[in-house]
């Protein structure tokens, strides 16, 4: 969200129905810093990668770096 | 205590199927330290619970846009099988060989089979769609100068014992293509697939190719689809004054009249398949109603109106695989989106003493055009 700088609001409907697409899958993990609760974690799919690949080559840019799974 | 009941807020607001969103949200909580952070933060969750309710209010599963492409989707599935059904019915009732009951069951599971499989794969990009379109375009321009002839028409491609009508398997694609996206290649793809139509010649197909691109000349009105109906329907008028004159094919032309000769009901259930494969976009409530799925309707609705009129196969319900790969094809590219001649003499013995007389696709064992 930094990053990019979507704002919640639009940012979790959206990872909603990436998730419904099957674009995306996400998973509680354990945190690292204990007393902290699990978080959230995304990661897209083969298919999520594709579209993601696709988008960007529209977009003329190329994807430097492998997508990994971050916390947002 | 502002923290605890701003998070126990985001928990109420969230629908019960996004209560996992709500609590993925709250976890973030923690981790932000400074106050006026997590105030923007929190007021960005209120909203994004806020628009899930809203969608909830559509579907209490699934989202708004989820619906729309659904819809569609999931009808023109279950027609074009129940569709398949009824023609295996009808091959059955009226005496066909068992090998054209086979092909034809065959390549209904596999198109439940493929579109099944494919029912989450990623939307194809332009680039993918244009290049589908314009590969179609150039096998059919490659079926209409290469291909198999009877009499006049050069429509045919033969791959392995099979007939293959080209024409019914990538027209409906290239369509749908066109209506997803109108640029210079898939353009192009149009161009050269109507005018491969001409060259075949094929009326019921250039009557189609020019019908769904009209359509969206419409609907998107630009120069580049207004100059492809043009060419569509130059191409349309072409095949028109060249002769295009086959004889039927049994199980495959005529049958929505032929069928009432074997029994009423199987006449009935033919058109009742047939209307099926329109059923679609008249239960797609009209906002939800996309280009794409006008050009698929209109294809498989001027095929049906071309069977009916005239020798051309009857999509889906009579005998041919070309038609279902065509229709599951198209329909695959939507998600995001009849017939043939036997020839084989040994294997056709409900086929009447008339036949012996027909083309040599009809007559030369063993291959069979689907």
């Amino acid at each position: 969200m930094q990053i990019t700088g979507i704002k919640p609001g639009t940012l979790y409907p959206m990872l909603a129905r990436l998730e419904d697409q099957a674009m995306l899958v996400s998973q509680w993990q354990e945190a690292s810093i204990e007393g902290r609760p699990p978080r959230h974690i995304y990661s897209l799919t083969a298919a999520g990668r594709a579209l993601a690949r696709s988008l960007l080559a529209e977009e003329r840019h190329d994807i430097g770096q492998p997508l990994q799974a971050k916390p947002i | 205590m502002m923290r605890r009941g701003l998070e126990q807020l985001i928990l109420w607001l969230a629908p019960e199927h996004r209560k996992r969103w709500a609590r993925a949200m709250i976890a973030e909580i923690p981790v932000i330290e400074d106050n006026r952070d997590f105030i923007a933060f929190a007021l960005g969750c209120i909203i994004a619970c806020c628009r899930f309710r809203l969608e909830s209010s559509n579907s209490p599963t699934k989202t708004g846009s989820s619906i729309v492409k659904d819809r569609f989707v999931t009808l023109a599935f279950a027609s074009g099988v129940a569709a398949g059904l009824i023609g295996l019915t009808y091959l059955l009732a009226s005496g066909s060989p068992l090998t054209m009951v086979i092909v034809n069951g065959g390549t209904i599971v596999a198109g439940i089979f493929l579109t099944l499989s494919l029912r989450f794969a990623a939307r194809p990009s332009d680039q993918v769609v244009a290049m589908t379109a314009l590969i179609g375009a150039f096998i059919l321009l490659g079926t209409a100068i290469f291909g198999y002839a009877i009499e006049d028409a050069r429509r045919w491609l033969l791959i392995g014992p099979f007939f293959i009508q080209t024409s019914l398997i990538f027209l409906p694609l290239i369509a749908v293509c066109f209506a997803k996206v109108q640029n210079i290649r898939t353009a192009l793809a149009v161009f050269v697939a109507a005018f491969a139509m001409a060259v075949q010649p094929d009326r019921a197909m250039a009557a189609m190719i020019f019908v769904a691109v009209a359509i969206v000349g419409m609907m998107r009105p630009s120069k580049l689809t207004f100059g492809a109906s043009i060419f569509c329907a130059m191409t349309f008028a072409t095949t028109l004054l060249l002769p295009d004159q086959l004889p039927d094919a049994p199980f495959v032309d005529h049958i929505l009249w032929s069928a009432f000769d074997i029994d009423l009901w199987v006449g009935l259930a033919l058109w009742a398949g047939c209307l099926l494969l329109v059923c679609p976009i008249l239960f797609t409530p009209k906002a939800e109603r996309s280009i794409m799925h006008y050009v698929f309707a209109s294809c498989w609705l001027t095929l049906i109106a071309a069977a009916a009129m005239d020798a051309y196969p009857t999509p889906i319900v009579g005998y041919g695989a070309s038609a279902i790969i065509g229709y599951f094809l198209s329909l695959i590219f939507l998600q995001t989106t009849p017939r043939g001649r036997l020839a084989r003499g040994d294997v056709r013995t409900s086929v009447s003493a008339a036949d012996e007389a027909l083309p040599p696709l009809r007559n030369s064992a063993p291959f069979f055009a689907i």
